[in-house]
């Protein structure tokens, strides 16, 4: 059955799913009606900076004759994968002028679960370079706007992940989170994107920002197929050492969804609600999904974590300490872009100068200077017992309570091309970095239309309790309407 | 904190090619960024251990045994997106001259 993309776009992954299993929709269907989407759509958000449309076309055909069984749950599925993900033969770009023709020889261990699962990649997603940023500005392939007012910035840096399953172009995507960049654009894009426990997804073939907080995780439009989603990619990877030997014994995500949240033990600090330069409908957001958690039955009280309040200090040294690490291989030797030069000192800081954004280099001046002789101590090392603390705080609280909640970020996007202060915008990522100093699981979930824009509540966990954050974004979401949503839409909204 | 030349000096190292117009803003961003993070200094950390990664533990290294290198098309995958490449490695100048 052919099906038009505004169909399409509708459809959730689980309908797509339920479609193919019963012939009603073959692969080549769903691939089709994806890029036609994009067609109407990329024009006006440049989500994706590497279509794969004939590759997409190929694999859906020969998906074609596999059974819809088992490992294969995900077959035909349209899949999007932000571009710092290695793709075996796809180019990868990490955003970045430096990588803006290498091409991998394999695939991270994410994509190929869930191309082992059936799905099809239809494309690269956008991001900010190297994952470093929270707004979708700074990719060297242009920025990308948020569906739901393209005037407005969609978040980052998994920007083009969030605006593409916004806009109904893929039903799920890939993401990274270093910081937040799952979750705030899932946020700002009124999709579901989750950060799950470090080391339950492995990190092999991620294109390192930094190596101790990155993480893989979904973003899509309902909660249950986010669960879905993160079962298939989920998993020990003796390819990654960082890879959690708890990963394979994780409760799965999806099989208790629907448990509802009666008796979970929930917190919230009201005190984060006030200051903080909190946008009031925010605060309220997240006074919503209080109140939905204690209608379904969950014992809600106060609780703080003080230290939350110096995880931007904290994360902005480890994180840009261990990029300056990471990045330190890109040489325009081996990948892609080289500036030419008088010798090979030359040939390497003439590259790594074009070849890099402002904000890479920033980072990678600021961790190497945090990191050198005479001022380790004070800045790293300071801020890796600040981490410990903090890790420890959420430890206690965790002994008596099942989920926090929080809000995602303090404001609604911002317009695109706004000029911001660079402590403005890392102050904007103070609510998602403690997840991911402290290595927990973490949610993103809309609770509704305020102003036209979607607002999202952020869900923490104990680790490896990815399933309990499930339930209680299900139980949201049943009783949450998200009304003029780019996904029920045949063309892309005017700007504001 | 940081001024124009001490960043200059830092890019140098880094192999990182600036104009003084660049370094002179890049300065005020981290100098804002470095002041900002004296707020740490409020936390008293005494007895505590830095943390170097999250709770979920470490899987291990491997096994130190032999594995497949990379396949002479994978090789030449690599080296096709490589800015300058002969016969499936890398070409550069040379280090010493």
């Amino acid at each position: 059955m052919k099906i038009t993309h505004a169909q399409f776009a509708r459809l959730t992954l689980e309908e797509a799913i339920r479609g193919t299993t019963a012939a009603e929709l073959s692969a080549i269907d769903l691939v089709e009606a994806s890029a036609a989407r994009m067609n109407v759509f990329e024009s006006t958000i440049n989500a994706v900076i590497t279509r794969t449309d004939e590759v997409s076309r190929r694999n859906a055909e020969a998906s074609g004759d596999l059974e819809t069984s088992g490992r294969r749950i995900l077959r035909g599925i349209p899949v999007a994968v932000k571009d710092n993900m290695m793709t075996r033969g796809i180019r990868t770009t990490c955003g970045s002028r430096i990588l803006e023709n290498f091409i991998p020889p394999y695939d991270a261990t994410a994509v190929a679960r869930l191309k082992s699962a059936g799905a099809v990649v239809m494309g690269k997603t956008n991001l900010d370079e190297f994952a470093m940023g929270s707004t979708g500005e700074h990719s060297a392939y242009g920025p990308t706007a948020n569906p739901w007012d393209p005037g407005r910035i969609p978040g980052g840096s998994s920007s083009g992940s969030a605006a593409l399953v916004a806009y109904g172009g893929a039903l799920a995507a890939l993401g990274s989170d270093t910081g937040g960049s799952i979750r705030q654009p899932a946020a700002f894009c009124g999709v579901v994107g989750m950060k799950p426990t470090y080391g339950r997804v492995s990190r092999y073939g991620l294109g390192a920002l930094a190596s101790s907080l990155d993480q893989i995780g979904p973003l899509t439009r309902t909660v249950r197929d986010n669960a879905l989603i993160l079962d298939v990619i989920s998993g020990r990877d003796p390819l990654d050492s960082t890879s959690a030997p708890g990963a394979d014994s994780a409760p799965p995500c999806l099989p208790g969804i629907e448990e509802g949240v009666n008796g979970l033990k929930m917190a919230f600090d009201p005190g984060l609600l006030r200051g903080n330069g909190i946008s009031p409908a925010i605060a309220d957001a997240v006074r919503r999904a209080v109140a939905l958690a204690r209608e379904g039955g969950a014992i809600v009280n106060e609780a703080a974590v003080p230290l939350i309040k110096y995880g931007v200090a904290a994360y902005y040294i480890i994180c840009s300490c261990e990029a300056s690490a990471n990045l330190a291989r890109f040489d325009g030797v081996r990948y892609g872009f080289r500036r030419e030069g008088g010798d090979i000192w030359d040939v390497f800081s003439e590259t790594r100068g074009r070849g890099f954004g402002d904000e890479v280099k920033r980072r990678i001046m600021m961790g190497s200077y945090a990191l050198s002789q005479g001022y380790y101590d004070a800045y790293y090392l300071k801020a890796a017992r600040v981490r410990r603390k903090l890790s420890e705080e959420f430890s206690r609280l965790f002994k008596t309570v099942d989920i926090f909640l929080l809000p995602v970020a303090p404001q609604f996007p911002r317009p695109l091309g706004a000029k911001a202060g660079v402590m403005e915008d890392y102050l904007g990522d103070i609510f998602t970095l403690a997840a991911n100093l402290a290595g927990l699981p973490a949610i993103s979930f809309p609770v509704g239309v305020f102003a036209d824009l979607p607002a999202g509540v952020q869900a923490v966990a104990g680790p490896f309790n990815e399933h309990l954050l499930y339930r209680l974004a299900r139980a949201v979401e049943k009783n949450t309407s998200l009304e003029n949503a780019p996904w029920t839409l045949a063309g892309p909204k005017e700007a504001k | 904190m940081i001024d124009a030349k001490e960043t200059l000096e830092l890019a140098e190292m880094l192999r990182i090619r600036l104009s003084e117009d660049d370094a002179k803003r890049l300065s005020v961003d981290m100098s804002a960024v470095l002041d900002y993070v004296r707020l740490l200094d409020e936390v008293d950390v005494s007895g505590i251990d830095p943390m170097g990664v999250g709770v979920g533990g470490y899987a291990g290294l491997r096994d130190d045994v032999p594995a497949p290198c990379l396949s002479f098309d994978e090789l030449e995958i690599m080296s096709d997106g490589a800015f300058d490449s002969q016969t499936g490695a890398f070409a550069t100048k040379p280090i010493f001259s």
